[in-house]
């Protein structure tokens, strides 16, 4: 640990926060905040377009939980270097950082911007005040000329945004390059992807997005926030850059992003890197990778097509935790009010130093206050609050502590390792993509699937009815695993998929029964379970081990045949009975028993659910 | 590197270290499905569009073999033999379903008219001819297909014998039934879901060959002459624009058969467009329904240990029967007054009915939609959920 820089003192703080002069300047955007907060939260495009030069950062972490921030960079020939406190922001309204210098032209440093709703007769729009306090080091009057010059510049860079928002630019577009220049590269590479996806807008759309967005985009393409972006379909997004990748035009890239600030902090470039453990710096945190928490695939174009810089341009960018809506600072033993408004929803409060979370709801009738302490742990209790409400936080200990608040409702539309592995075209076209020997990462979440069939008690070996089990596992996004003892065992990213292919497969094998083998009728036996396991590497083969592995055998055990049989979890989901109530399938809850051979796991009266689809009890069964 | 501090015991190791304590539910994928199921119509020739795109795939590896891996050309080979069975599938299951129909019309329309029988005709003619092209083209069975072709021939054979003038005997096609069945259905390269998409074509065809031959060998002669009498103007037109009787008679049965192919066709897009829109609406409503039951059950589910206070308290003062009674059987919005609850409960429970009722208030849709008993006793189930939840 290191201990604190002297420039950080709160004394030292005060009296140049005291000192400091004041200049802003505004402007007006024709959106109203919530769309403009996109754009204007994201200080780190904002500087890249001022032309400021990246920016080196150090964290230095702290013993209390999380880092300080040190930063250098070049501006007009000079080396600036200042210590950065944590952003403050509410979203859609305020943001603002403070910086104490150490070198270069400015002593101190607050950069603010703040948005307004403004009602116009065309429509809502939103008042942009860019605003900075500061003290200058030498030639005050020259510093104070250079910033207001600063700010002229970032009022024109977003009267551009504004116009370009205005011919119909959504979010982030705002940010692309528009240079029609790049048309032709644009052209070229989606005719090399025509024939990918002939009647849809994706090739297009995803070489648009590759050559023009900023690098900070095209060198970690998120599939599900391109087709959120211009309209697609996120699964058919996510199979056309599997395409595009294996096809040599794009790489994957495996990010392990911290829990935290979601940063992804650590990355391999194969599933081979990926470790259990990874560190944040600027969180200061070790955290364990979660195959479908926070291991996240990306992806990013070949350098033949363009060349990506990752270069950082504001390391603490609302922007880059846009799961936070609101970040506040507290010195040691002060308490702030802060007005807070937020849409109904659920949210929970954290701070890097305090143990656990703040469960809080925004509903009409909450509390109009609310008062939290930085102690030690945050109450488990949830809290109910107004939309309007005062918080009140006070920080009882002695050392800087910052507040965040976390919207859980924030999709974060990860594609997880967990859920590109649940897709045959995954396994198929990135068979080597496994994990490293001895490396076995935990899954909340997974749907596991047992299927075989078997005439007169003994397993069937025809290799063309364990292609039809594979092929409606892939059907209904699931991928097949490994196949032994003429048992598919196959993972699927959600239950209800498993059971849809549980009945397409029964519906399909009464169709063989009835004109293929109407002598020798098969029995299918298949059983699903989600739930916590590991996914491990093993034979070559990506393939799970664990508690839904253990649980999913003992349930194939017990399937009768003829039936599906499923874990009471699984079962407790609103849109799997809604499924069943479609499909008029019979069902009956059961008692299980009968431990697994090679496992702890014990099986003694485990509740479970019969499904005889429709076909097969109109015949009588159960 | 690792550090020891607050965080790191609190948030980021434990609750990511045990899975089952994982903070953060993932995205689900049926939410990001949720956007494919609006209003798009549905694709009739998709499985083969999907074979184009493999193919393409396959073509662009094509060009760095050494790239590709055995594991990989395998999964290739086997992903374009299944899509392009599933293509050969889907196109036996609309001559199959083309054929039932006509079976279907042959019978409900009894006795045929000779007009009946050509359009019936000219719909066997068009499957026929269907049937013989499924297996060309990129559509073209590498391995196996010994054990398809004798099938399809005797089924083309088959449906031959209906057409005037016939050739073919059907009873001795039929004598070779047995042994292709069994050769088709033995141990071979043939996927077996086409294996049964053929068998069961088979089946339809001798069904309708059945029918249709027993009705044309009652059917009076001279059907032919009573077309030409009925369409006597045209032909008259035709003839003096230098026709043969015969030609024209070909030319007039074509005529016929295509005009009966549009109506039908007609009918068919006209139903197909209202069970669409149908099935559209209905989505529509159940994902808002679903949506709505979604967003209310998470918010609900943080207030339990709350609410289990409240139960506590309110024990003293008749509460349980009270709350159990709204969740119940009181479907108003409106939260009577209860003078006996304390002053304090009061808001908290209004807040906690009004939650209630949106839930129950979809739950209420949802039941209107379901009357058949089986629905009825599911939503009891999840009303017992509910009540689980609020443990009641």
């Amino acid at each position: 640990m290191t201990s604190m820089s002297p420039l950080r003192e709160k004394d030292h703080v005060d009296k140049l926060r005291r000192q400091a002069q004041y200049v802003s300047m505004s402007t007006e955007l024709w959106q109203p905040p919530e769309t403009v907060w996109a754009i204007v939260s994201n200080t780190d495009m904002m500087n890249q377009k001022l032309g400021l030069a990246p920016t080196e950062n150090s964290f230095r972490p702290t013993t209390y939980g999380g880092s300080q921030l040190s930063v250098e960079t070049k501006s007009a020939g000079m080396t600036l270097a200042y210590e950065e406190f944590p952003f403050e922001w509410l979203a859609p309204h305020s943001l603002s950082v403070e910086r104490i210098f150490s070198k270069g032209p400015l002593k101190y440093l607050k950069f603010g911007i703040r948005l307004e709703a403004i009602e116009r007769l065309q429509g809502p729009s939103t008042r942009v005040t860019f605003e900075m306090n500061f003290v200058p080091g030498l030639m005050g009057i020259v510093v104070k000329g250079i910033l207001q010059m600063n700010l002229k510049q970032m009022v024109k860079v977003f009267d551009g945004y504004n116009k370009k928002l205005s011919q119909g630019d959504l979010g982030i577009q705002v940010f692309f390059e528009n240079n029609p220049k790049l048309q032709a590269a644009i052209t070229k590479l989606q005719a090399s992807w025509a024939d990918f996806s002939p009647e849809s807008g994706l090739p297009q759309a995803l070489a648009n997005y590759l050559i023009t967005a900023p690098d900070r985009y095209a060198s970690r393409i998120r599939p599900f926030d391109v087709a959120a972006l211009y309209g697609l379909l996120p699964l058919e997004t996510l199979r056309f850059c599997l395409m595009a990748t294996r096809s040599g035009l794009m790489h994957m890239r495996w990010d392990m992003r911290c829990p935290s600030c979601k940063g992804p902090k650590q990355n391999s470039g194969h599933l081979s890197g990926v470790s259990a453990h990874a560190y944040c710096e600027s969180c200061a945190v070790d955290y364990t990778v979660g195959f479908d928490q926070n291991l996240e695939l990306t992806f990013f174009p070949d350098s033949s097509l363009r060349k990506v810089d990752e270069s950082h341009f504001c390391a603490g960018s609302p922007a880059n935790t846009p799961h936070l809506l609101f970040q506040a600072n507290l010195w040691p033993k002060q308490q702030r009010q802060i007005p807070i408004r937020l849409e109904m929803g659920i949210y929970a409060f954290r701070a890097l130093s305090v143990m656990g979370e703040l469960t809080c709801m925004v509903v009409p009738e909450g509390a109009t206050e609310l008062e939290i302490s930085l102690g030690d742990r945050f109450p488990e209790e949830p809290v109910m609050v107004s939309p309007n409400f005062q918080l009140i936080v006070h920080n009882p200990k002695d050392y800087f502590q910052t507040l965040q608040l976390e919207n859980l409702e924030w999709e974060s539309e990860v594609c997880s390792g967990a859920l590109v592995s649940s897709m045959q075209e995954f396994r198929d076209f990135f068979g080597q993509e496994l994990l490293a020997e001895g490396t076995s990462l935990p899954i909340a979440n997974q749907t596991l699937l047992l299927a075989n069939l078997s005439h007169q008690g003994e397993p069937v070996a025809d290799q063309g009815y364990l292609q039809l089990i594979g092929d409606v596992i892939r059907q209904h996004d699931g991928a097949e695993v490994s196949c032994e003892d003429q048992t598919v065992l196959a993972a699927f990213q959600d239950p209800l998929d498993a059971l849809k292919a549980s009945l397409s497969l029964s519906q399909q094998l009464e169709e063989v029964n009835r004109f293929v083998t109407p002598e020798q009728p098969l029995n299918l036996r298949v059983s699903f379970h989600e739930g916590a396991c590991n996914a491990i590497s093993q034979d070559g083969v990506l393939t799970y081990g664990g508690e839904a592995l253990d649980a999913v055998q003992g349930l194939q055990r017990a399937a009768q045949a003829d039936s599906i049989l499923v874990s009471e979890k699984v079962f407790a989901d609103a849109d799997f009975k809604w499924l069943l109530l479609q499909q008029q399938a019979k069902i009956r809850p059961l008692l299980i028993s009968g431990g697994a051979h090679d496992s702890p796991m014990d099986f003694a009266n485990v509740k479970a659910y019969q499904i005889l689809p429709a076909a097969v009890a109109a015949k009588g069964g159960l | 590197m690792s550090l020891t501090n607050t965080f790191d015991a609190s948030k980021a190791s434990p609750k990511l270290g045990s899975p089952e304590q994982f903070n953060r539910q993932p995205t689900r994928l049926r939410d990001l499905k949720a956007a494919d199921i609006s209003d798009l119509p549905p694709l009739y020739d998709q499985e083969e569009k999907a074979v184009q795109r493999l193919e393409a795939f396959d073509a662009r590896l094509g060009g760095q073999t050494a790239a590709v891996s055995t594991q990989e050309r395998a999964a290739l080979d086997r992903d374009l033999l299944m899509q392009k069975s599933r293509a050969r599938i889907e196109k036996l299951k609309d001559i199959q379903s083309g054929l039932s129909l006509v079976h279907e019309r042959l019978n409900r329309d009894t006795p045929s008219s000779p007009q009946l029988l050509v359009q019936l005709r000219s719909l066997i003619q068009s499957a026929q001819s269907q049937l013989t092209g499924i297996y060309d083209g990129n559509l073209l069975m590498t391995e196996g297909f010994e054990y398809v072709r004798p099938m399809l021939v005797n089924c083309t054979e088959k449906l031959s014998c209906l057409q005037p003038g016939k050739m073919l005997d059907f009873s001795s096609l039929r004598e070779r039934d047995a042994s292709m069945s069994q050769s088709l259905k033995s141990p071979n390269p043939v996927p077996v879901m086409e294996k049964a998409a053929l068998l069961a074509l088979a089946g339809t065809v001798d069904q309708l060959c059945e029918s249709f031959l027993a009705l044309t060998d009652t059917q009076p002669a001279g059907e032919d002459s009573a077309l030409l009498q009925q369409h006597q103007p045209s032909l008259q037109l035709l003839q003096r624009a230098g026709r043969s009787q015969q030609g024209m008679l070909t030319q007039l049965t074509i005529l016929h058969s295509q005009l009966s192919e549009i109506r039908e066709q007609m009918s068919l897009n006209l139903l197909q467009n209202s069970l669409q829109q149908l099935r559209s609406r209905s989505l529509r409503e159940l994902l808002g329904i679903r949506e709505l039951i979604a967003k209310h059950l998470p918010a609900l589910s943080p207030l339990v240990p709350l609410l289990n206070t409240q139960h506590q308290r309110l024990e003293q003062t008749g509460g349980p029967e009270f709350l159990s009674r709204r969740v119940r059987y009181s479907l108003s919005p409106q939260t009577p007054a209860t003078p006996d609850l304390p002053a304090a409960i009061q808001p908290m429970l209004d807040d906690y009915t009004v939650m209630i009722d949106k839930v129950i208030v979809a739950f209420e849709t949802l039941s209107a939609q379901c009357l058949e008993k089986d629905t009825e006793l599911m939503l009891k189930g999840e009303m017992a959920d509910l009540d689980a939840l609020f443990g009641f």
